[in-house]
């Protein structure tokens, strides 16, 4: 059994790419970007947004090469 | 923390939870726990006014680090909502989602299976019905992924690349391809209205897709699920399964094929199909539809949903 390779720039990994004043830094995977969040038990939440990929300042793919 | 054990008669491994004998259980609709946290109301499990994709550590884990994990993925933050009824962009983001916790869970070295999935209905052991999925990172390879790679080795190559062929060439069971998907009622089907989504290139794994596939692969799950709401005229209760490749020894080390199987448990609007003797002490289903049969209700009632 012979899996095809996968396709030129796949097997991305998140990116921590922006933060603001006040904000926790914020992540883009792929059309998402996520924030990272600790509950008062410990335990671990992601909270994910569709961005606009065509939206200026929008990482998306890109943030897989680091373009 | 669970316990496992091992199942020497069965072959299997049994994962004892007793802290989930005490986990939510359908509440009423003012005390959703997956609803947002509204202002000056209590807080609930997800601590934001409003929300569009949320995963967090489950409360009441079957697994957790460092052997496992137990995550809860909701959809949305309406408590109405289902994954049909999802918007066209909330669903292929949900499809990155999963991809992106495929890439996480299955890059730690105490998860060698990251399953996704998602339980609907009551009939099927819901506890809470706000629109939502479960994801397991389980700390060995389970059993059914286990039984499809050995139908890999049987066949001598991809078991769903070899089954999928089979189904385009046969027709009689095929319920619709859009592109980069095929869905169709399998043929040995175990449950009446049994339905697999297959990628139709070879892709291990979410991670494998191009983000058009993806896309497609959200469209084909809506598909087929608005068309399992019209077969019977109600929400169809079901179990819906991603299959990926396992990820011990690290993502893309291993063989699998992506694609998501659905168990409906009814046979008809009312009736439901038990698991009873011959299946569970046996381990032989006995349908009462005949998948060609349910292939072609199926069709038409995707037809209908539109």
């Amino acid at each position: 059994m012979d899996g095809n390779p996968p396709p030129e720039g796949r097997g991305d990994a998140a990116e921590s790419t922006s933060s603001g004043p006040g904000r926790s830094p914020e992540e883009h995977f792929g059309p998402l970007a996520l924030r990272r969040m600790t509950k008062p038990d410990g335990r671990s939440l992601i909270a994910y947004r569709r961005v606009d990929l065509a939206a200026p300042g929008a990482a998306g793919e890109r943030g897989r090469s680091g373009a | 923390m669970s316990e496992l054990r091992f199942n020497e008669l069965r072959g299997e491994e049994v994962a004892y939870a007793i802290h989930r004998q005490d986990r939510t259980f359908l509440p009423d609709r003012a005390h959703c726990p997956l609803d947002p946290t509204r202002p000056g109301a209590p807080q609930t499990e997800i601590p934001l006014p409003s929300f569009e994709i949320v995963v967090f550590d489950n409360r009441f884990p079957a697994f957790e680090a460092p052997e496992g994990a137990a995550e809860v993925v909701v959809y949305t933050d309406d408590h109405e909502g289902s994954f049909g009824a999802l918007a066209a962009e909330r669903a292929e983001a949900l499809m990155w989602v999963w991809r992106h916790r495929y890439a996480e869970l299955g890059a730690r070295e105490d998860v060698d299976y990251v399953y996704i999935f998602e339980n609907r209905g009551v009939e099927v052991g819901v506890t809470l019905h706000h629109p939502h999925g479960q994801i397991y990172g389980y700390p060995f390879l389970p059993q059914v992924a286990a039984l499809e790679r050995a139908a890999d080795e049987r066949l001598g190559g991809c078991a769903p690349c070899e089954l999928l062929a089979r189904e385009r060439a046969a027709g009689t069971r095929v319920l619709f391809e859009n592109g980069a998907v095929i869905g169709y009622v399998p043929e040995a089907a175990r449950w009446p209205y049994e339905a697999h989504l297959a990628m139709l290139s070879h892709r291990r794994s979410l991670l494998d897709c191009e983000p058009e596939e993806l896309r497609l692969l959200a469209e084909a799950l809506q598909r087929l699920i608005r068309g399992y709401d019209a077969l019977f005229a109600r929400p169809m209760p079901y179990v819906m399964a991603v299959h990926q490749a396992p990820t011990a020894g690290g993502i893309g080390s291993q063989q699998g094929h992506l694609h998501v199987e659905f168990y409906p448990p009814l046979r008809t609007a009312e009736k439901l199909k038990f698991l009873a003797g011959s299946e569970l002490g046996a381990g032989m289903f006995i349908g009462d539809v005949l998948p060609e049969d349910a292939a072609e209700h199926l069709r038409d009632a995707i037809g209908r949903a539109g």
